[in-house]
C-alpha cells in the first residue's frame, strides 16, 4: 500500500509563506491499495489538489471514508472534480449522526444546498453511493479491508484501519486521549477510570502492531490544558499510544493552524527530546502535504 | 374556598411533579464551560432522563458494539459532547406529559408546545436576550398550554365540550373554558407552574398568554410567548385546540423585527428545520 498526504492541517486551511513546507490544506489522505484501488481518508481542502492528479485515470471509483463531518474533514468534497464527470463512481462511507438523526448523505447534502454551493448534489454526473457504517463494521475493497473504531471527539468519529497483504495503516480521524472528568479522590473517579481503561485498551488492541499510525496531533502538552475537551491529541499522548500498541511508523498530523513550519519543527523536536528513544520505538514523522510513504 | 376552586386546587395537586433536573440540564448545556461531571450529576439524579438517554445511545442510531449502562460510561464511550447534545434533545420532552400514540389531541398539543417553545426562544435571541435566559423563553413556550393537559386529565368531558363550543361558535377557547369549566387553561397552567416552584415570571407569562398585547406591564417574555403561540398555529405545526387566531405583533418586537408576522418568522432563520426535528422526536 502507498499513502500520500494532501491535507495535514486541522480546523481551518492555513496557506501562506510560513506554512509552505508543511502545507496549509485541511485533512485528506490518499491511500493506494496493492491492487491500485483509490481510498481517500477525509475530504478536507486537500482533496482538491488530489483531484487534480486523477484525470489520467478517469473513469475511476473512489472509496471515500469520512472520519467525522466537522468542516475541516468535509469542506473539500464539493470540489472533488471527478464527481462532476460522468462515468466516475464515488462511494462515501461514514457514520450516521444520532443527534440530528441524519444519515451521512443528509449531513453531507447540506453542503450542496443553494445557500452554500451552486451545484446541487442531484446535478453531479458521477455515480454517488453512500454507505452508513456501524462501529467495527468492515468493508472490503478489492483484497483490502477497511474497519473502524469509535474514537474520542466532540462528535462521533471513526478511526479507520486499512489492511492488505499483511500490512496495515490506522488513521485516528480526530481524537483526544481520554481524561478523567473527576478529580482523584472524588466519588466517580475510580469508576470513570475503569471505563477509560476499557476504552483505551480497546483502542490499543485495535491498532496493535499497525505499520503506520496517522494521528491527530494538534497540541503540545503546553497547549493542552487550555484545550481539554476540544477533542484533539498531543505529541506526548500519541507517542504513548504508539509505544503501547507497538506501532512501526507514526505520522503526526492535523497540525494546529497557527503553527508555522519553524514552530512545528521546534515543538516536534521538543516532544522527541522529552520522550527519549526506547528500544523498539516507532519512527516518528511529521505529516507534510504531498509526502508519500510506501507501507 | 368555593367548591369549584377547591376542585381546581386538587387538580393542580394531582399533577405529577415537575422534573427540576431537566430544567437544570437546559441551563447547564447552554454554558460552554459546563463541567462534564456536573452534567453527569444532574442527569444521574433523574432516572427518567437517564433511561431515555441510555435508550437512545443503545439504539441502532448509534450502532455501538457494546451496550452502555450508565451516564459515566456513555461519557467515555460516545464522548462528553455527544451526551450533552443528547441530553439537550431528550430533556424538553420530559417536561411534557407522557404521550399516548393514539391520543391525537395530546400529540398535536405537544407538537404545538415544542414549536411555540422553539419560536419563543428564537424571538428571545433575536431580541438580544442572553442564551441562558433564552432557555426560560423555551420553557415558557413549552408549558404555556399545560393547563389543557390538566383539563384533559381531570375534566375530559367538559374540556371536550369547551373545545366543541369554541369551534362551533368560532370563539376563543379560553372564553369557552371559562363558561363551561369556570376557569381557563392559562390560569390553571399558571397555578401548576407556581406549584412547581418555577419562577413567578413564568407563571405570569402563562397566565397572560391570551391577554391583549396592549395590556400595560407586559414583559418581553409575555410578548414573545404570546406571539410564538400564534405564530406556531399559523405555521400549522401541531394543533392547540383553539380555533381563534388573531395575529398582532407586540410593540417591542414590532419595532425591532417589523409588524409583518411572515417577515418576523423569516428573520428567525431555520424555524421549519427545528420543527421537523421536533416532529421526529415526537414520533420516536
Amino acid at each position: 500500500m502507498k499513502i500520500r498526504f494532501w491535507g495535514v492541517r486541522g480546523s481551518i486551511p492555513s496557506p501562506g509563506p510560513a506554512t509552505l513546507n508543511t502545507g496549509g490544506n485541511t485533512t485528506c489522505i490518499e491511500l493506494r491499495t496493492d491492487d491500485g484501488e483509490l481510498i481517500i481518508l477525509d475530504a478536507g481542502t486537500g482533496i482538491f489538489p488530489l483531484a487534480q492528479t486523477l484525470f489520467p485515470e478517469l473513469p475511476l471509483t473512489a472509496h471515500l471514508f469520512i472520519s467525522h463531518t466537522h468542516w475541516d474533514h468535509i469542506q473539500g468534497l464539493p470540489f472533488f472534480i471527478p464527481s462532476f464527470i460522468p462515468g466516475n463512481t464515488l462511494k462515501i462511507h461514514g457514520a450516521f449522526d444520532p443527534i440530528s438523526r441524519r444519515s451521512l448523505r443528509e449531513v453531507l447534502l447540506r453542503q450542496f444546498e443553494y445557500s452554500y454551493f451552486p451545484v446541487r448534489e442531484a446535478e453531479l454526473k458521477a455515480r454517488l453511493q453512500y454507505v452508513t457504517l456501524r462501529e467495527r463494521e468492515s468493508v472490503r475493497i478489492g483484497s483490502a479491508t477497511v474497519s473502524n473504531l469509535l474514537m474520542n471527539h466532540p462528535v462521533l468519529n471513526f478511526g479507520y484501519k486499512i489492511e492488505q497483504n499483511g500490512k496495515s495503516v490506522f488513521f485516528t480521524g480526530d481524537h483526544e486521549e481520554l481524561y478523567n472528568i473527576y478529580d482523584p479522590g472524588e466519588p466517580g473517579y475510580d469508576e470513570y477510570g475503569r471505563y477509560m481503561d476499557e476504552k483505551n485498551q480497546a483502542i490499543i488492541e485495535f491498532i496493535r502492531g499497525v505499520d503506520v499510525l496517522i494521528a491527530d496531533t494538534s497540541y503540545t502538552i503546553e497547549d493542552y490544558p487550555a484545550k481539554q475537551g476540544w477533542g484533539h491529541g498531543t505529541f506526548d499522548g500519541n507517542i504513548r499510544m504508539a509505544r503501547k500498541a507497538g506501532v512501526k511508523t507514526v505520522f503526526f498530523t492535523h497540525h494546529e493552524p497557527t503553527r508555522d513550519d519553524r514552530n512545528l519543527e521546534r515543538v516536534f523536536q521538543e516532544a522527541l527530546d522529552r520522550n527519549p528513544t526506547q528500544p523498539g520505538d516507532p519512527t516518528f514523522l511529521l505529516a507534510r502535504e504531498r509526502l508519500e510513504f510506501e507501507v | 374556598m368555593g367548591k369549584l376552586e377547591k376542585q381546581f386546587v386538587e387538580m393542580v395537586e394531582g399533577m405529577p411533579a415537575f422534573p427540576q433536573n431537566v430544567y437544570r440540564v437546559l441551563q447547564l448545556t447552554s454554558d460552554i464551560n459546563c463541567k462534564p461531571k456536573e452534567l453527569v450529576r444532574v442527569i444521574d439524579s433523574d432516572p427518567v432522563l437517564t433511561v431515555n438517554i441510555l435508550k437512545a445511545i443503545n439504539s441502532p442510531y448509534f450502532g455501538l458494539t457494546r451496550s452502555i449502562s450508565s451516564i459515566r460510561q456513555a461519557m467515555v464511550f460516545v464522548g462528553v459532547n455527544t451526551v450533552k447534545n443528547l441530553a439537550l434533545t431528550v430533556a424538553p420532552l420530559e417536561m411534557l406529559p407522557e404521550s399516548d400514540r393514539n391520543d391525537h389531541f395530546l400529540n398535536d398539543l405537544l407538537l404545538h408546545s415544542l414549536c411555540t417553545a422553539s419560536i419563543a426562544r428564537g424571538l428571545a435571541r433575536k431580541m438580544g436576550v442572553e442564551e441562558v435566559e433564552a432557555n426560560d423563553y423555551f420553557v415558557a413556550g413549552l408549558l404555556h398550554d399545560y393547563g389543557k393537559v390538566v383539563f384533559a386529565r381531570f375534566m375530559q368531558e367538559k374540556f371536550q365540550a369547551a373545545m366543541q363550543r369554541a369551534s362551533r361558535d368560532r370563539m376563543p377557547l379560553e372564553q369557552a373554558e371559562l363558561e363551561i369549566i369556570g376557569i381557563d387553561h392559562a390560569e390553571i397552567g399558571a397555578q401548576l407552574v407556581t406549584r412547581w416552584n418555577l419562577p413567578e415570571e413564568l407563571a405570569q407569562c402563562i397566565r397572560s398568554h391570551h391577554h391583549s398585547v396592549a395590556e400595560a406591564g407586559r414583559s418581553l417574555l409575555d410578548d414573545c410567548v404570546h406571539l410564538a403561540n400564534r405564530a406556531s398555529r399559523k405555521l400549522g405545526y401541531g394543533h392547540s385546540g383553539n380555533p381563534s387566531c388573531e395575529l398582532v405583533v407586540p410593540e417591542p418586537i414590532r419595532s425591532l423585527l417589523g409588524q409583518n408576522i411572515e417577515s418576523v418568522l423569516v428573520s428567525l432563520g431555520d424555524v421549519v428545520g427545528e420543527m421537523e426535528k421536533n416532529q421526529l422526536l415526537l414520533r420516536s
